[in-house]
């Protein structure tokens, strides 16, 4: 289906050589994955496979065709012809891949119609409808006539599937395709694509995460600055890998199921503890209850986990935590004190001791500070720092996130995201707290910079006796971290205990339906 | 879910039309009140400048005002008299405002369709045309320097070379088509470069989107990319500018047909400022409430169908 | 080259600023001194800009006229300016309804265009100086109001400004390092380009005959007087209209260059 000897493509300008000398084939009916961190080449590569790569890149290969045409030579035209009839695409989020403004029916319609010209109305419509079928979107005639806001993440991204199988391709090129979904979510698009290539689709995977990737992949490809550095079949990579960076990589995806757990939490008093916490809002009339009776106990240098999908009510949690919102009923005590419901002039004086850091933490730098004015802001207030030993302090507290000096004079915006969630920590470290609150705090970044975040997090949590309470939707993550989880679903807390019996028997069967779908994406790895 | 959601936009429809009844009839009050604050004897205020006239049309003044009556019953009456649809009376020209302002609406309306139409052709054929960067550096030019110069010097400018220097057009209004064509012009130019503006970026904006790859990657050309998705994406963006756009056409004719000393609205609007015929200043304010409101209502629900998104986003916010 | 212009629209900017304070330094002719003789006489070393139907010499008064020009556009939008963002933040600050009666407040006398509205105002008010300063400032005003109010609830509730609460900040400081600076910098870029539309739009007023009288010399009266001699002497109204579209230029280039890294940090 394709084949590929040593491509390299030129980005214009600065950036430079994105793939360097890469070689493989793929056949019909197979899965090969391309995985690696953002940056790596392998988008890049999926472009340049159909003819998208952005204007004056170069792209250069002894061999390279896709579909049995040799794809060198292309003109536009040609192009035209092979995207969307040989070889298609599924990218990231239905959300903004679809046309927003236009019918489901009508995005799912539109290969046909450049491909089948003379395909007559009504046959199309039939197409249209045995295509929706084939994706398993529920109520065809519906979905055809909705708009892609309309739809659910997974709804949506079966549909733009949908879009892709139209004009009947041999090939999809799939670029993360389930990275924007839920877990539960997640697993099932997988297998929808593991029936397309049992059909005899072939398909080119492309992913950061190995864990995705091992459920449907025939042959992995790890790819590393613009290169393959190792290509095997998926059980032999996942088993034995060669590659040291491919080693790293296994162990990111592995070390939130072995990193050491604090030892049981003390019996000490808690440092922090919810009872029965209720939050609602109002939207058009209608109250959605956030959050519904949520209470647990953090104790000093302990570890909670909040684990739910996205709209579970955990940020509600964190925000309540924090003393942002009010709760409707019940309270949050702060070392033993009440928190919530008192005036705000009496928490700002405590607020030091609870800290929160936010998934994407650029919204939370005044865009027009630099990282020194940041960080300098946060040492002010703490009056054991006289004047002259502040310069000192950011420093350390630099050193603290291993940043080096070099950022201070850069704004949030000119940092990478790994960056940013570390000078938030260093923020939060400055006011010397006991506590942290982590929404989500490695969810944006790529694989093995959550793993370095991670690391730090962990040990600094050992090197200041942090107690956390660590909010995320990946159970792994969880599960390496903390003494104690939380499962939310829709506002409620649906199971709770200690992370070794929850993971062991879940009780819940949402618990089990979440662990059942992280457990069948690294069944492979195992 | 049909149902409700035709209840839903019947219940929109329904609030539009009420803050458009708002709209006009705070353009109504304002207007009242300030002539209420202007010093003076009102009667004086509403007989406008050079004012000797006789008892007996000062006593129509107070009858038609209810001047004898409590200010809040004038008011009262005011209201009433507009929802009758009667203007009132301009005491200088001795005439009904509705039947002062009714006669010269053809020139200008004549004068602003032409002018919207140029400005249209100017800016989609411009902003569609312009593909190269430096086409669109060229362009992005032009259009500064349309939105920048002022009307009534465009005006001026175009007469000499055009009227006094080629002599291609008449200097002073005939009532001919061609006379038509320099003041459509001057008062198509900023406005075209403000749709220009507004559209190209609107379809760069939209070609940056990520639904653009997608398109692209089914084997659309760039014709049918433009003409099937992002087209529709930049006319979104640039319908809002409907009601700014009438708005400045109204607000330019005033410039225009001093300019042009051709006849119309505009020069009726600044006899009656000038003269401070207060019943045709008030006429006209509320004339104009009722086209602006009325335009932004069809806008509302254009966009609406242009994009669906806002109709269920109301809904959530 | 987006620098480059900036630089050059500002030294624009500058040169009238001079024209305004110490015209005398850039021409010694008097703008009000008739010379029946030179009438309409074409550009010339003695008259860079040609002289008008009373011989008076057109650069003389066009220089001497940005006094009028840039004080009202000063004005009027530092006027509009401030009275603009003290209703856009009290309407944000207000609840629901205070806030709701404002907000459709503004957006009835939005729907007036500017120069209409400025030609309403001047008809209550009254002609003149005073009015047409008033005037443009009241027309210009509510799109002042409606970015203040907008801008104030968007910081207000920004990510932060949250952050800063959280971290223990107190209420002043976060309002004085955090609020009020991101809230002021977008309206000093939008009254920067409004100086320019206010300029044209009180020289489009006095063209009108609504502003001062003559023979004061201000753009729109100086384009007017020219008006009525543009088959023979077309000096005496290209000459002050070009001035004018110059100086918009030169305050939306320079209002764009401060507006860029605003929208740079927000992407």
């Amino acid at each position: 289906m394709i084949e590929v000897r040593s491509l390299r493509i030129e980005l214009p300008g600065a950036a430079g050589t994105a793939v360097d000398g890469v070689s493989f084939s793929l056949a019909p009916g197979e899965c090969l994955a391309i995985v690696g961190a953002s940056g790596a080449g392998k988008s890049m590569l999926a472009r340049a496979l159909i003819g998208l790569t952005p204007g004056g890149t170069v792209v250069a290969a002894e061999r390279l065709t896709v579909g049995g045409f040799d794809i060198r030579a292309f003109g536009e035209s040609d192009w035209q012809a092979l995207r969307g009839g040989v070889v298609s695409l599924v990218s990231q989020d239905a959300l903004v891949a679809l046309d927003p403004l236009r019918r489901i029916g009508r995005e799912v319609a539109e290969p046909i119609e450049i491909h089948e010209k003379r395909m007559p109305r009504a046959a199309r419509e039939r197409r249209v409808q045995l295509l929706l079928a084939r994706v398993a979107l529920p109520e065809p005639l519906l979905r055809a006539r909705q708009y892609p806001h309309e739809l659910s993440g997974g709804l949506r991204q079966r549909a733009l599937i949908a879009a892709a199988l139209a004009a009947g391709p041999a090939l999809l090129i799939a670029d993360e395709p389930t990275t924007a979904l839920d877990v539960t979510v997640q697993a099932k698009i997988l297998r929808l694509l593991a029936e397309l290539k049992e059909s005899g689709i072939a398909v080119l995977l492309i992913s950061h995460d190995l864990a995705v990737v091992a459920s449907l992949a025939d042959r992995i490809a790890v790819m590393q600055h613009g290169r393959f550095v190792e290509v095997a079949p998926a059980a032999t990579l996942l088993t034995a890998p060669q590659h040291p960076y491919t080693r790293e990589l296994l162990a990111a995806a592995a070390q939130h199921r072995a990193a050491g757990v604090t030892e049981q939490t003390q019996a000490a008093a808690p440092v922090l503890s919810t009872h029965s916490l209720v939050k609602s809002y109002r939207s058009t009339g209608r109250t959605v209850r956030a959050v519904g009776g949520v209470s647990f106990d953090l104790a000093a240098g302990g570890t909670v986990g909040i684990v739910g999908e996205s709209g579970s009510g955990k940020t509600t949690v964190a925000r309540l935590l924090l003393g942002i919102e009010r709760p409707d009923t019940g309270t949050v005590q702060l070392y033993g004190e009440q928190w919530s419901g008192v005036p705000e002039s009496k928490r700002r004086v405590r607020r030091r001791q609870i800290q929160l850091i936010h998934q994407d933490s650029l919204g939370t730098f005044d865009p027009r500070h630099s990282v020194r004015r940041v960080l300098a802001e946060a040492v002010t207030l703490d009056r054991s720092v006289s004047r002259a030993a502040r310069l000192g302090r950011i420093r350390e507290l630099l050193a603290q996130v291993e940043l080096p000096e070099t950022l201070l004079g850069r704004r949030a915006h000119e940092l990478s995201g790994g960056q940013r969630q570390r000078v938030a920590i260093a923020r939060a470290l400055a006011r010397r707290p006991s506590i942290l609150v982590l929404d989500e705090p490695v969810s944006a970044l790529d694989v093995l910079i959550q793993a370095h975040v991670l690391d730090l997090l962990v040990s600094l949590r050992q090197q200041l006796g942090l107690a956390m309470v660590f909010i995320s939707h990946d159970l792994a993550v969880v599960r390496g971290l903390c003494d104690q989880v939380l499962v939310m679903k829709d506002g409620q807390v649906v199971e709770q205990g200690a992370t070794e019996d929850l993971f062991r028997e879940p009780q819940h069967p949402f618990t089990r339906e979440l662990l059942g779908a992280h457990v069948a994406a690294l069944a492979d790895g195992q | 879910m049909k149902s409700s959601g035709l209840r839903l936009s019947g219940l929109r429809l329904l609030g539009r039309l009420g803050g458009m009844v708002l709209v006009v009839w705070g353009a109504a009050t304002v207007g009242f009140l300030a002539l209420r604050l202007v010093p003076g004897d009102p009667v004086d205020v509403m007989l406008g400048v050079r004012a000797e006239v006789s008892e007996r049309v000062r006593a129509e003044v107070r009858a038609d005002w209810g001047l004898a009556e409590p200010p809040f019953v004038q008011y009262l009456t005011y209201l009433g008299r507009l929802l009758r649809g009667d203007l009132g009376t301009s005491y200088r020209l001795q005439s009904p405002v509705a039947e002062i302002i009714g006669s010269q609406l053809a020139p200008t309306l004549q004068l602003m369709a032409l002018a919207m139409f140029f400005a249209l052709v100017l800016a989609l054929g411009s902003a569609l045309l312009a593909r190269g960067p430096r086409s669109k550096a060229l362009l992005s030019l032009v259009e500064l320097f349309a939105v920048s110069s002022p009307t009534f010097w465009t005006g001026l400018v175009l007469t000499t070379i055009f009227g006094f220097g080629l002599g291609w057009f008449p200097v002073v209004a005939t009532g001919g088509l061609a006379a038509l064509i320099l003041p459509a012009v001057t008062l198509a130019l900023p406005v075209a470069g403000i749709i220009s503006q507004v559209f190209r970026q609107g379809l760069e904006a939209a070609s940056a989107l990520p639904f653009v790859e997608t398109v692209r990657a089914r084997g659309a050309s760039h014709s049918r990319l433009v003409l099937r998705h992002t087209l529709r994406h930049a006319a979104a963006s640039s319908i809002t500018l409907t009601g700014y756009i009438i708005g400045s056409l109204l607000g330019g004719s005033v410039l225009v047909e001093t300019v042009f000393a051709r006849p119309g609205l505009g020069r009726v609007a600044l006899n009656a400022i000038i003269n401070r015929d207060i019943p045709i200043v008030l006429g006209i304010v509320v004339l104009a409430a009722v086209v602006f409101s009325l335009i932004n209502l069809l806008v509302d629900l254009l966009y609406d169908r242009l994009d669906p998104r806002l109709a269920t986003a109301a809904v959530y916010s | 080259m987006r620098r480059a212009s900036a630089l050059i629209a500002g030294a624009f900017l500058l040169l009238l600023v001079v024209c305004t304070l110490a015209p005398a330094l850039l021409t010694s002719a008097d703008p009000l001194q008739t010379d029946l003789p030179a009438a309409l006489e074409a550009p010339s070393l003695a008259h860079p800009f040609g002289t008008d139907q009373a011989g008076r010499d057109v650069f003389a008064r066009v220089l001497y006229g940005s006094r009028y020009s840039l004080a009202i556009g000063f004005g009027a939008t530092a006027m509009a300016l401030v009275v603009g963002l003290a209703i856009g933040a009290f309407a944000a600050s207000m609840h629901r309804l205070g806030d709701g009666v404002l907000s459709r407040a503004i957006e009835i006398v939005m729907a007036f265009p500017e120069f209409l509205l400025a030609l309403i105002v001047i008809a209550i008010i009254g002609p003149g100086e005073a009015g047409l300063l008033v005037a443009v400032a009241i027309a210009v005003m509510p799109a002042y109001a409606r970015v203040a109010r907008v801008q104030t609830l968007v910081v207000t509730r920004a990510g932060y400004v949250e952050a800063a609460r959280t971290l223990g900040l107190p209420r002043t400081a976060t309002l004085l390092r955090h609020v009020v600076p991101n809230t002021l910098g977008p309206l000093l870029s939008m009254a920067t380009m409004g100086v320019g539309t206010a300029i044209a739009a009180a020289a489009g007023l006095s063209f009108l005959g609504l502003g001062p009288k003559p023979p004061t010399p201000e753009w729109g009266l100086i384009l007017s007087d020219g008006r009525n001699f543009l088959s023979t002497a077309w000096w005496i109204a290209v000459f002050p209209g070009l001035v004018i579209t110059a100086t918009v230029i030169a305050t939306s280039v320079v209002g764009r260059f401060m507006h860029a890294p605003q929208k740079r940090r927000r992407a």
